[in-house]
């Protein structure tokens, strides 16, 4: 079998509302039958993109390649992609059945009344045909926009943060079945997003878009894991990062020097292996030890500081650490039966195991991306 | 949702409250009184009148109630004509008035959206003609129209009309005047509607693979169609009813609209044949208007 052209190619795209730039000189391949989610803070570009890939803006330069064929300069009644928009966006004067018939009919393709049951079947809507979209409930409406996109079967859907209106529970739902219902029809979806939580459950790669640029792309794991900027490890989850200098190195790790202690980090998880680095961990990596434990061999130690907030989450315990002269860690600690509860003001240690670690480029700002102040969202 | 149906609660409770203190009927006082002496009244001795009869050796123009039905029969017998003409008039200034007035609505309120200034402007355009009187602006277009006038002299010119060819004191003029008349009644209310369109409607029209004539067609035509009802009420209801335009633009053999034939009854004391088509021309709008409204089917748009 012959070598598939990507769903959708973005080559150099560009896109500027007058002196302000949304997206700047972006590269995106996306293979067929991927779910790829663009992650980012509000006005960083990524509904920008998807609008530009659905024909709805002209981008100032660069190209759209759709299923191997340049769409830079077609308009969107032309391209074969379909959005399920942020406010659905459904035709009111038009019954749920006759929203999802728009565009068979548009295309004059046979089977219509199958394939339009086919499609409400889907997403659980089958009965409400009939209904218009003002007597429906967000959740339904969030699916009967899903159908009316997909039952076109799409070269690429793209989804303009279509669970953002929905409450917690009920998006927590639709994630599932959102990846559900795709590896089921195995189309290629585009999913824009804020909520890193979102684009992490449900998407085999993740581009973490800020300022317009795409900061990092990769499975959600590796992003998580290894990021490569400042910005995505505090955007996605959250991240401890100490500025320092690489002083030497140990084998496959580097030594950093930061405020006269030394880490190590592993040379393949740092951006850079040479002058200003950041050091970072991520908070449930870390132990703390207690006064009468020692540290385990083959882990970054730092402290003794003190415990200065813990807040109970149930499953896990968040702790704040003063440790002087490196600021406030963060610290997530899975309550398990072994562990003993430190309480508030207690001296600990923190240890990390050193493959955890990761390097950052030092020239960053370490608080990039870190405004998120909730985590969940 | 919680909260919304805390809401719902809370304005569903007050009404009742409000009802048994009884003070609504103050508000509505005025409205109610208003209705009763210059609508009631005046519609009751309306059909009291178009049953009376002459007294018999009176003066001309004096009648006495008589219950006399006949009244209706021989208006309508004596009157059809004007009267079925004055809605094929009206019906027809109406569409001319959609033709050109949509158009205009859809101008000013989608295309000139991001300029307010521009759509300012063109809605002051589209009122300006209210300034002056309605008469006058009338009486001006019999003077353009006339037939020494500067369009017949044009239209000549052209040959588009022949040379003994006028345009004054034809069905045509009184069309057109209807049009020229009642068109911002057109354009208002289908402005009002457009400017309330959902751009992301048009989006999602492009996104499902219809060209814009086919996005206008599908989407925005439908969805504006409580603007259009309510902008075809406006014109085809007055221009129904309408004499002036008949009066100074048309004639009486082919151009006679009713409002123009009861008015003249009127000024000649012929009271019941007036009121009995003033009667007859009421309930005949108000079955058309009925129907149309039913069988456009926007009652759940508007």
């Amino acid at each position: 079998m012959p070598e598939q052209a990507p769903a959708l190619e973005l080559a150099g795209i560009r896109k500027e509302f007058g002196s302000f730039v949304a997206v700047e000189d972006l590269d995106l391949r996306i293979e067929p039958g991927e779910f790829v989610a663009l992650l980012g803070p509000s006005g960083c570009g990524k509904t920008t993109t998807l609008r530009m890939v659905a024909g709805l803006e002209q981008p100032t330069a660069g190209s759209v390649t759709i299923g191997g064929t340049d769409m830079t300069r077609v308009r969107a009644h032309r391209r074969p992609v379909n959005t399920v928009f942020q406010s659905y966006a459904l035709f009111p004067h038009l019954t749920v059945a006759e929203n999802v018939a728009f565009g068979l009919r548009r295309r004059r393709v046979d089977g219509l009344a199958a394939k339009v049951a086919e499609a409400l079947e889907l997403v659980e809507m089958g009965h409400l045909g009939n209904r218009r979209p003002s007597q429906l409930s967000g959740g339904q409406a969030q699916r009967v926009a899903l159908a009316r996109a997909l039952v076109n079967r799409p070269q690429v859907l793209l989804l303009d943060e279509p669970l953002g209106a929905l409450d917690l529970k009920l998006r927590k739902q639709m994630q599932l079945e959102l990846k559900r219902i795709q590896t089921e029809v195995g189309l290629t979806f585009v999913h824009v997003t804020h909520d890193q939580e979102e684009a992490m459950t449900m998407a085999d790669w993740v581009a973490v878009m800020n300022h317009g640029w795409v900061e990092q792309i990769g499975p959600p794991e590796e992003l998580y894991s290894r990021p490569h900027t400042a910005f995505v490890a505090n955007f996605l989850g959250q991240s401890n990062l100490l500025p320092g200098t690489v002083t030497g190195s140990d084998g496959d790790r580097i030594v950093v020097k930061v405020d006269g202690t030394s880490f190590a980090v592993p040379r393949d998880r740092a951006v850079r292996t040479s002058g200003r680095v950041l050091v970072g961990v991520r908070p449930e990596k870390i132990r703390l030890l207690t006064g009468d434990q020692d540290a385990p061999q083959g882990h970054n130690l730092i402290g003794p500081g003190a415990v200065t907030d813990v807040s109970f989450m149930g499953m896990s315990t968040q702790y704040q650490v003063d440790v002087a002269g490196f600021g406030t860690f963060g610290v997530f600690a899975q309550n398990l039966a072994s562990e003993p509860p430190v309480g508030l003001g207690a001296r600990v240690s923190l240890v990390w195991e050193v493959e955890h670690t990761f390097g950052l480029d030092g020239d960053e700002d370490l608080a990039e991306g870190a405004t998120d102040l909730d985590g969940e969202s | 949702m919680s909260l919304l149906a805390g809401l719902g609660g809370g304005t569903a409770a007050r009404p009742k409250v409000r009802a048994r203190s009884g003070h609504h009927w103050w508000l509505l006082g005025p409205g109610l009184v208003y209705l009763l002496l210059f609508f009631l009244v005046p519609v009751v001795l309306l059909l009291v009148t178009s049953l009376k009869v002459p007294v018999a050796g009176a003066e001309h123009g004096e009648y006495a109630f008589a219950m006399h039905w006949q009244n209706y029969g021989d208006a309508l017998s004596q009157f059809w004509r004007p009267l079925v003409r004055s809605f094929g008039f009206a019906a027809i200034a109406t569409l001319f008035a959609l033709a050109v007035g949509y158009p205009m609505a859809y101008a000013i309120a989608v295309r000139a959206r991001t300029r307010p200034l521009l759509q300012g402007l063109l809605l002051v355009l589209v009122i300006a003609p209210f300034f002056t009187s309605f008469i006058l602006r009338t009486w001006a277009w019999r003077q353009i129209l006339a037939d020494q006038g500067p369009v017949v002299s044009a239209l000549q010119w052209w040959h588009i009309l022949p040379a003994d060819g006028r345009l004054s004191a034809t069905p045509f003029a009184v069309v057109w005047g209807l049009v020229y008349s009642f068109l911002p009644f057109m354009v208002l209310p289908i402005f009002a509607n457009l400017g309330r369109l959902d751009p992301r409607m048009l989006e999602a029209g492009a996104d499902l693979y219809a060209s814009p004539f086919t996005t206008f067609r599908k989407v925005t035509f439908p969805l504006s169609l409580p603007g259009v009802v309510s902008g075809t009420l406006l014109v085809f209801i007055p221009a129904s009813g309408d004499y002036v335009n008949s009066s100074l633009l048309g004639n009486s053999t082919n151009a006679q609209m009713i409002g123009q034939v009861i008015d003249a009854r009127f000024l000649n004391l012929f009271y019941p044949t007036a009121t009995a088509l003033s009667t007859i021309l009421m309930v005949a709008i108000l079955v058309l208007v009925t129907t149309y409204v039913r069988r456009s089917g926007t009652e759940d748009l508007l």
